[in-house]
């Protein structure tokens, strides 16, 4: 049964202000916004800790710009959240590290460069998927124009990435840690779009066009760019492309189980997604300390906000 | 209304208009123009520009709802 405001909507209709939705529009988007800016916000600590990694001062500075860009990002989902009456000091400043709604994979400290490089090569290009298509196709017309300024910024993280991702490949000194990198993040990356379009209920934010294709169709966007690059380093990758089918294929079971303390994917273990579902919830090592930097500073100099 | 809300107004390049590229708040004007630079540095602005939220009047009704 789709409401009033999602057939006009679906009939092209751009939501301006608050006054254009309803409250089933207000939760999918609070739900979209919260779930894009929680994980902005937790990429920039994440990627801080590769910052001693860094093989060059110039690779350095990229990563401080990488990290610039991603808490602007978070300033952004975070300022539209404002505008749409949410309590922005709690959300940030009030809830537990737990309650952020980040994916299960930033939940885990960077152990080398080419873990960083696999962020930006890999979970970037995720996230400029997801983002990419909400900028495209979301009625929600404040966050299509923020997202000029995320799509061009993550490009440049994504570039930053294939350049170290091929770089390490090509070494022979380098390749096998690359090589292990990709053979656990690769995995990690396809978790970043959910679960598959056949066991959500009731999409919302679909019928809201709140973005405008489902896990399923964004999962295969970014193996279509993701598998040629990788496999264009000379990288053993667990996916082709079905000509048949005209798709992609995963050559492993997928969900399967995970061992966290030696970040490996076990392919000869399928699980079912409820198993996954509570793996995420349970969160990832680091989890707790990335929430604690972002935001135990609040309030010093007597600065609360702005 | 939140009278620490500013629009930020961006211009590329010559003979394009003042668009809208985003918001901030920031407790003064000084530290307004000193996030707007930061935050939106996405692009070589040839004019960048804050203004504060509470200063933009509706006209004709429109902007009031």
């Amino acid at each position: 049964m789709t409401s009033p405001l999602a057939e006009r909507i679906q009939a092209g209709f751009m939501v301006e202000s608050l006054a254009d939705t309803d409250d089933a529009y207000r939760r999918a988007l609070r739900e979209t916004l919260i779930v894009s800016g929680d994980t902005e916000f937790v990429s920039a600590a994440v990627l801080w800790t590769a910052l001693d990694r860094a093989p060059s001062l110039n690779s350095q500075m990229s990563l401080l710009a990488v990290i610039q860009d991603e808490l602007g990002h978070a300033h952004i989902a975070y300022r539209l959240l404002a505008d749409l009456g949410e309590d922005v000091e709690a959300l940030v400043y009030g809830r537990a590290a737990r309650q952020f709604k980040n994916p299960y994979a930033f939940d885990f400290a960077l152990r080398s460069w080419s873990e960083l490089a696999a962020v930006n090569g890999l979970f970037d290009r995720a996230g400029y998927t997801l983002l990419g298509d909400i900028h495209r196709h979301t009625s929600f017309g404040p966050w299509k124009r923020a997202l000029a300024k995320v799509a061009k910024e993550e490009n440049f993280h994504i570039r930053h990435g294939e350049t170290w991702i091929a770089r390490l490949a090509a070494d022979p000194a380098t390749r096998p840690e690359m090589q292990a990198t990709v053979d656990w993040m690769f995995p990690a990356a396809l978790e970043f779009f959910g679960l598959p379009d056949s066991l959500k209920h009731r999409q919302l934010q679909l019928e809201y066009r709140i973005k405008g294709h489902g896990n399923d169709a964004l999962r295969q966007q970014w193996l279509a760019t993701a598998v040629p690059f990788l496999t264009s380093c000379g990288l053993r990758v667990p996916a082709h492309h079905d000509a048949a089918r005209g798709e992609w294929v995963l050559d492993f079971p997928f969900p399967c189980a995970f061992d966290a303390d030696v970040r490996r994917y076990d392919f000869t273990r399928p699980v079912e997604w409820t198993a996954v579902l509570e793996r995420w919830k349970a969160r990832g090592p680091d989890c707790g300390w990335f929430v604690d930097v972002l935001t135990r500073g609040r309030g010093l100099f007597g600065v609360a906000r702005g | 209304m939140d009278d620490a809300c500013y629009e930020v107004l961006g211009r590329s390049r010559r003979g394009e208009p003042l668009r809208h590229v985003g918001t901030l708040r920031a407790p003064s004007d000084a530290l307004a123009r000193a996030y707007a630079r930061w935050l939106y540095d996405e692009e070589r602005w040839l004019d960048l520009a804050v203004v504060r939220r509470v200063h933009l009047l509706g006209v004709d009704g429109a902007g009031e709802a």
